[in-house]
């Protein structure tokens, strides 16, 4: 028992975990056709309970599950596992009826109408008397979280925002304040208002599918489950004292030394590259940052365009959308792409910041 | 008609005065910290925003004077060669004129009243005083009386022309004045547009004077300046009777002390000294911090700040936290951030 | 005298109204008809009227495409959204009965909320509530998102819908620190302080130390954005009240307005989505 809870812990860690969401969003895309049945999903759906009463054991996970600021997280969790089944499976079908040549489900029944009393109404009352029931339960089990009175004085450790931002909290350890809590939020805002004026196609209107939207559904998943929801996921169970890494079934210590060395570009460059020149790390910021910037620069100014005249996916994107979506698109996209790839530098050569800046505040 | 110049550039001295906020909200600058950085920018905003709107009053009130000249011109004319007084003409176009004009001019009044509010607020009455309170006086009444005058000026236009009305054939177009550049009744309503432009424009610009209020001039926060008591009742190493009141640490080493900032530089959480690993450590993201305040792991991008430590005249350490200094400026070696004792 | 009243009773026992006759004295009366302006919603024009004629329900247009009312389409999402708003607005109002926001009372009171005050759960409704609403508001945007339904006409809808995201975020945020304990002032602290990095408005954020006027730093700790939000320099009873009337003013009234706009479009767009 200890073994398997040992073996657990040790595959826990931000890497595993991160490759393993991506592995599983991959698989999740790719045998849709599969677990889509009803009779695996349901499968699948047991296989996640039993695991999850069998974890329920370990006291400290209990703990932490149990805690009632926590119990949303479930409920989120397995309500957007619940839905992104739901509207998979709906695709699939569709997906298999327009391949034959037939209307999506939704077809057959859309022409009719209904009137709003009672059909509509009758449903709405329904949904909101069964919402009620249960929002009324959850309040009688579980008493609302309250810690002793506020203070100054000392920070309760770990310290944890509200777990809906707990996605952002956990780029914070990647990127700096200015960047994680203001940029990248604005950017998520913008880039989700900027959808339905960067989606030009057509089909998929009014029905599941996957197939007829392929190239919408993709990235936006990619970032509500593997950036977002899972990162939730993460900061809630993975994430403990001085913000340390630990595993589902790992005490919280207190203590846990991790080392957390990181390195910037700069010293990299002038110190680790040109070391035999001697000259060390310049005084002047400017210079110091060129390599950093230079690569900054390269990734958001020179690659997209290089990248467009070397794929011929882009490149047919770009006459399809027209210079102003793409460039909107791609600015998007490479944003999204940089959590994951200052995670990378962060976990293979423990880079800290690719541009240091501190006088000024500017940090990436 | 070929249009023709007059006078015109003279209105420009208007916008031009506008310019006078800004300078004044310069002047505003060193006042209690919250209210510098706000009044500036709501003030150069405002002062765009009315520049717009006064320059659209302006044109406003030159198509009136148009109208209105070109209605005596006709009255004249009519009674001169008994021609037949055409009744509706222009009409439409002049109620609007008029309605236009009475709304900016009280918008114009609006937004200066706000603007003289911004800053008469924020002031340190101890500068400059006498100044700054004229030019705001000044350029208000100036504002003010010119916005009446627009309105006078739309009254009577309505007045002699709606209600005593002028003769000129439907759709013609009305031409300027002698002298000035034509304005058309069709160019007029093209021009309605960018007045409801600038209409909406002001109206928000003039809201912003709502953020000024979000910045108090007093705020009851502890005071920023204590005495630490004497320099004796200190062991090497790290205090931490400081931490609750003041969120400040003394430290005190073989060559003095020195006072830090219990503020972790990334996100505002208050480390724990661990004496056993002689670090500062952050409970919200794991950054740490060397004894000196230096960071060294986590996600903290700089060391925390020292604060300002002197000895007072009774020979108490005194500490004054609106005084920091910042390694990575460079601040550490100014005198204050260490107070130099040996036992 | 009597007998003849008993009599009368025994008529009219003998003889009782069918329920659907009862049903029909009261729908056809007057004081419904006063009501509702139609009878009861059984036939078509009834059904019609109680759309139309109804303050409420008239957000609905008369019919509605049958794919467009089943579950597994709309899994019900933004009406619940809209359900759990109105629960948080009946239960927010009732809180504020009892709770003052300052640092001396407002952690007594939440207490006081739990142990003294009848129905001790207001509190629980309110808090599970609100989370139950940003579970409710992310899957209707998914739902959204995976029918395609933001595509043209319904463009702009979808972006008043991210606003209303990003807003019942804001209200979760600012009511976190209500409860005025350590929990609530951690977490809004750390939160807060993102503010102080924004770019140009913060005064640790990048750009900040360049606005200078002749050596006077225009942006400092107390003019700051950050200053802005929190009524001071780190969070304290001003900040409380800040977040007190955001929490229950201001956010409401801006978040039920773009509601509005939202439904209506919803309607002006054409209806639920449907395939073509």
């Amino acid at each position: 028992m200890h073994f398997i809870v040992d073996v657990i812990n040790s595959l826990f860690n931000p890497v595993t975990y991160f490759f393993g969401s991506l592995i599983g969003f991959v698989a999740m895309i790719h045998y849709r056709e599969k677990w889509t049945e009803p009779q695996l999903a349901l499968k699948i759906l047991g296989g996640v309970v039993v695991a999850l009463i069998l974890a329920m054991f370990n006291d400290h996970f209990r703990d932490i599950s149990t805690k009632s600021d926590n119990v949303p997280i479930f409920i989120m969790v397995f309500g957007v596992g619940f839905f992104t089944w739901l509207s998979f499976r709906q695709a699939v079908v569709n997906d298999r009826r327009l391949a034959q040549g037939q209307p999506p489900v939704e077809k057959e029944t859309s022409d009719k109408k209904v009137y709003v009393w009672p059909d509509l109404v009758y449903v709405e009352f329904i949904a909101t008397i069964v919402a009620g029931i249960a929002l009324l339960v959850w309040s009688l089990c579980l008493h609302a979280p309250l810690e002793e009175s506020a203070t100054q004085a000392w920070t309760p450790n770990p310290s944890k925002a509200p777990w809906y931002f707990l996605g952002l909290q956990e780029m914070l350890v990647y990127y700096d304040p200015w960047l994680a809590g203001v940029v990248f939020p604005s950017l998520i805002v913008v880039g989700l208002m900027a959808i339905p004026y960067i989606d030009k196609n057509p089909k998929g209107a009014g029905y599941y599918t996957f197939n007829e939207r392929k190239f919408a559904i993709l990235p936006f998943m990619f970032g509500f489950l593997v950036l977002w929801v899972s990162l939730i996921f993460l900061g809630t169970f993975l994430r403990g004292p001085g913000w340390n890494f630990f595993g589902p079934f790992e005490e919280w210590d207190l203590h846990k030394v991790v080392v957390l060395n990181n390195v910037n570009l700069s010293e990299y460059f002038w110190v680790k590259l040109l070391g035999f020149l001697g000259i060390g790390l310049p005084h002047n910021p400017i210079i110091r940052e060129l390599p950093g910037s230079l690569l900054i620069g390269a990734y958001l100014i020179a690659l997209p365009p290089w990248l467009t005249k070397k794929s011929a996916f882009l490149m047919g994107l770009l006459e399809r959308m027209g210079v102003a979506r793409y460039a909107v698109l791609i600015f998007l996209a490479f944003s999204m792409a940089a959590l994951p790839i200052k995670m990378l530098l962060r976990w293979s050569i423990h880079l800290k910041y690719i541009v240091a800046i501190p006088e000024v505040f500017f940090n990436i | 008609m070929a249009s023709r110049r007059n006078g015109a550039h003279r209105f420009f001295l208007f916008p031009l005065s506008a310019l006078l906020f800004p300078a004044a909200a310069l002047a505003d600058t060193d006042l209690s910290e919250a209210s510098s950085i706000v009044s500036t920018i709501i003030t150069l905003g405002l002062a765009a925003f009315g520049v717009l709107a006064l320059y659209v009053l302006f044109l406003t009130g030159r198509f009136l004077l148009a109208v209105f000249k070109e209605s005596m011109q006709a009255r004249k004319e009519a009674q001169a060669h008994a021609v037949h007084v055409e009744k509706e003409a222009g009409k439409t176009v002049l109620s609007a004129a008029f309605g236009l004009s009475a709304l900016f001019s009280l918008l114009a009044l609006l937004i200066l009243f706000a603007a003289f509010l911004i800053l008469t607020s924020g002031m340190d009455f101890s500068f400059n005083i006498g100044l700054v309170k004229f030019v705001i006086s000044a350029a208000v009444s100036g504002f003010a009386l010119l916005s009446l005058y627009m309105v006078y000026l739309a009254l009577s236009v309505l007045w002699k022309v709606a209600f005593k009305p002028a003769v000129h054939a439907e759709g013609e177009p009305m031409e300027g004045l002698p002298g000035g550049p034509a304005v058309t009744r069709r160019s007029f309503l093209s021009l309605l547009g960018w007045a409801w432009v600038a209409f909406t424009a002001a109206s928000m610009g003039a809201l912003t004077t709502v953020l000024r209020f979000f910045f108090p001039n007093v705020t009851f926060e502890p005071p920023t300046k204590f005495k630490g008591g004497l320099p004796e009742t200190y062991a090497i190493g790290v205090d931490e009777r400081f931490k609750d009141a003041y969120r400040c640490w003394i430290v005190r080493n073989n060559q003095g002390f020195y006072a830090l900032s219990t503020i972790c530089t990334h996100l505002g959480c208050t480390p724990n000294w661990l004496q056993a690993e002689q670090k500062f450590k952050c409970p919200c993201h794991g950054s740490g911090y060397y004894i000196t305040g230096v960071n060294f792991e986590g996600p903290a991008p700089r060391p925390l700040p020292r604060f300002n430590i002197t000895l007072a005249d009774d020979g108490q350490l005194l500490v004054d936290e609106s005084v920091q200094y910042q390694q990575e400026l460079g601040q550490w070696g100014l005198p204050g951030s260490f107070l130099d004792y040996k036992a | 005298m009597l007998e003849g009243l008993k009599k009368k009773i025994d008529e009219m026992m003998a003889n009782k109204p069918s329920p659907e006759a009862v049903k029909n004295a009261i729908a056809e009366g007057q004081i419904w008809k006063s009501i509702f302006r139609h009878g009861y919603p059984d036939t078509p024009r009834n059904r019609i009227m109680a759309v139309l004629s109804n303050v409420f329900l008239h957000l609905h247009p008369v019919k509605v495409r049958h794919s467009g009312v089943k579950m597994s389409y709309t899994w019900c999402m933004g009406g619940l959204s809209f359900f759990l708003f109105l629960n948080l607005t009946v239960t927010g109002v009732l809180l504020m009965f009892y709770y003052r926001p300052t640092a001396e009372y407002a952690y007594y009171d939440i207490v006081a909320l739990r142990e003294h005050v009848p129905l001790g759960i207001m509190r629980e409704l309110h808090r599970w509530g609100a989370h139950a609403m940003v579970i409710a508001v992310w899957l209707h945007m998914f739902r959204v998102f995976m029918t395609g339904s933001y595509k043209p006409p319904r463009e702009f809808n979808w972006v008043i819908g991210v606003v209303l995201l990003l807003l019942t975020l804001l209200l979760s945020f600012t009511g976190y620190l209500l409860p005025w304990d350590q929990l609530a002032m951690w977490a809004i602290t750390v939160g807060t302080n993102m503010a102080r990095a924004t770019p140009f408005l913060g005064y640790e954020g990048p750009g900040a130390s360049m606005l200078q006027v002749g050596g006077v730093k225009l942006v400092t700790g107390g003019s700051d954005i950050h200053f802005a939000l929190l009524g001071g320099h780190f969070v304290s009873e001003a900040t409380l009240l800040r977040f007190y009337v955001l929490h229950c003013v201001f956010i409401p009234i801006v978040a039920a307005t773009l509601m509005a706009i939202h439904f209506w479009r919803v309607r002006k767009d054409g209806g639920i989505s449907g395939p073509l």
